[in-house]
């Protein structure tokens, strides 16, 4: 493969992700407006938009502090991956290349994939390693390449795990053998980076809560709940991208009426892993089971909320007032002790 | 003279046999395979493209397993899929040097300077999301029609074409099938009738669909 080559691929990929994503914000005109109008005020304060990443590192600032800017990075990520995920165009996915492209050529293209969707990692990195130590060349590379790394072996190992995977969930006899299996083996992150996000945004909200936690007291149990609802909203938005990406898999399953039973359970089965994520946080961090059975015992609840919500075809709004569960009872107890 | 040999073909999707025990010999020409909705036309296509992997056995072009050209400079394939896409972002122009490029083809400045069949002139600068479904599925016609290429597979390559476009496709496949092989599944074979084509059915049995040839 030549330098022109690469070269002809970077700018098609780059030209067609300019053109899918100016064509999606163009069809959502409100949206963006309202964004703009409300992020631009923010935007116009440079030290606002690092700001999260110098909490991070200040090791003078409170930790709960600290925990609330990863947390807020985490979600930015996240909608970040989410939302641009459709506008890189790869090769792999023109069939017309697909048989014309070498094999060295196709995996190029692969890495460039990776690079189009996770470029916010390089300045984010470059700001960590800035801020946390002068030494920026080491630090900055470091975290780059482990970034890198870490993101071409989730999405190459996860290709062919997902594969297999899928080929296991789907071929069963019965659609009740398919709904099962289904809803195990989409609970696991493999061949889905994003989920793997989620999971790690979960379980550094966990970490940065319970460290915060040494006695219990009503500050505490606020940020404990804050925490379980927001592993909540991550449950209940990764069951729902799951549910879209199934339909789409398996589009036998979106004329059924057996989809509200979909959703509960996994919903069950996400909660099942996060529990598992819980009880490796308490095994590792002594000292921390009574954080942990809070935060557990409240993500309990609400599942069990979303869950009725979704058997009653509840949906949507109704979710909302499950996730915001976990602060409403925290505001009432606060009110209540004052 | 390139030659495509399937060679026990099987294809399963887990307990359910699609393909089942496909074997042939196709010789240069074209070769038009038939079958009903959902007999697996386009999962043979894929296997034989390349793209998809048999449960079962080999497709051998010009001897060599069809795989086997990602790691060389083995036989040249060119795919059209029903669904024509590409890079929406870039020109029509720019897509035909890329595509070329990427083939390994030498330098080119103007690709549709020696040859333009299906009349790409005039939308050259006009970016390929923009096109028609039509126009797009004319460019993927020419990428796979005009280089010169061992293999070329067209799946449904009539739809979205008006009546000019589809004789000169015809046309254009009634030149090239004496110095390659053409495979294609159409639902209208009447409209491709002066290209010639060699008739393969697809027939669905309870074990799997076979190939009668």
């Amino acid at each position: 493969m030549t330098t022109r080559h690469a070269c002809l691929l970077v700018r098609a990929t780059w030209l067609t992700y300019r053109y899918r994503s100016t064509f999606y914000f163009a069809e959502r005109k409100r949206l963006i407006f309202v964004v703009a109008f409300l992020l631009a005020p923010l935007a116009s304060i440079p030290e606002l938009v690092v700001s999260p990443v110098m909490i991070i590192v200040d090791a003078d600032a409170a930790l709960r502090l600290r925990g609330g800017a990863f947390a807020l990075l985490s979600s930015i990520w996240t909608i970040w991956i989410a939302a641009t995920r459709s506008f890189v165009a790869t090769a792999h996915d023109f069939t017309i290349l697909r048989g014309a492209m070498p094999f060295g050529m196709r995996t190029f293209h692969a890495a460039l994939w990776l690079a189009a969707m996770g470029w916010p990692l390089a300045p984010l990195s470059i700001l960590i390693a800035l801020a946390a130590t002068g030494d920026v060349t080491c630090r900055a590379l470091g975290a780059l390449t482990l970034s890198a790394l870490a993101g071409i072996a989730a999405s190459s190992a996860g290709r062919y795990v997902h594969g297999w995977y899928g080929r296991w969930g789907y071929d069963g006899r019965s659609r009740l053998v398919v709904f099962s299996r289904s809803a195990l083996t989409d609970v696991f992150p493999a061949g889905r980076p994003a989920l793997l996000v989620r999971y790690l945004a979960g379980l550094g909200c966990v970490v940065f809560a319970v460290q915060a936690s040494p006695a219990p007291s009503p500050d505490v149990t606020i940020l404990l709940c804050v925490v379980s609802g927001t592993l909540l909203w991550i449950m209940r938005d990764a069951v729902a991208n799951l549910l879209r990406e199934t339909l789409q898999l398996a589009p036998i399953l979106s004329t059924t009426r057996f989809l509200p039973c979909l959703c509960v359970a996994r919903l069950i089965a996400m909660s099942a892993m996060f529990s598992l994520i819980l009880a490796a946080v308490a095994t590792s961090m002594p000292g921390s089971l009574w954080a942990v059975a809070v935060i557990l015992t409240i993500v309990a609840c609400g599942t069990a909320m979303l869950v009725g919500f979704r058997v009653m075809r509840l949906a949507d709004s109704w979710d909302w007032v499950a996730i915001c569960s976990p602060v409403i009872i925290a505001t009432l107890r606060y009110a209540c002790q004052s | 003279m390139p030659k495509l040999t399937l060679d026990r073909i099987y294809k399963g999707y887990g307990s359910r046999c699609v393909i089942r025990n496909a074997t042939a010999t196709l010789d240069v020409g074209a070769h038009l395979l038939e079958g009903g909705n959902g007999v697996g036309k386009s999962t043979l296509l894929s296997i034989v493209a390349g793209t998809l992997k048999p449960t079962g056995g080999n497709v051998f072009l010009d001897g060599k397993d069809i795989v086997s050209r990602y790691s060389g400079s083995g036989p040249r394939v060119a795919f059209v899929p029903a669904e024509p896409a590409f890079f929406e972002g870039i020109s029509v122009i720019s897509a035909l040097r890329l595509y070329l490029a990427l083939r390994g083809d030498v330098s080119v400045h103007d690709p549709l300077k020696e040859s333009d069949p299906f009349d790409l002139r005039q939308v050259s600068e006009v970016r390929f999301g923009d096109l028609s479904l039509g126009w797009r599925k004319r460019v993927l016609l020419h990428m796979a029609l005009v280089p010169d290429t061992d293999l070329v597979i067209l799946d449904e390559p009539t739809v979205g074409l008006d009546q000019s476009s589809v004789e000169i496709l015809a046309e254009m496949v009634d030149a090239k099938r004496s110095d390659r092989v053409l495979v294609l599944t159409c639902h209208e074979p009447a409209s491709l009738a002066s290209a010639n084509l060699c008739r393969h059915l697809l027939e669905s049995t309870p074990g799997g669909s076979i190939l009668r040839s």
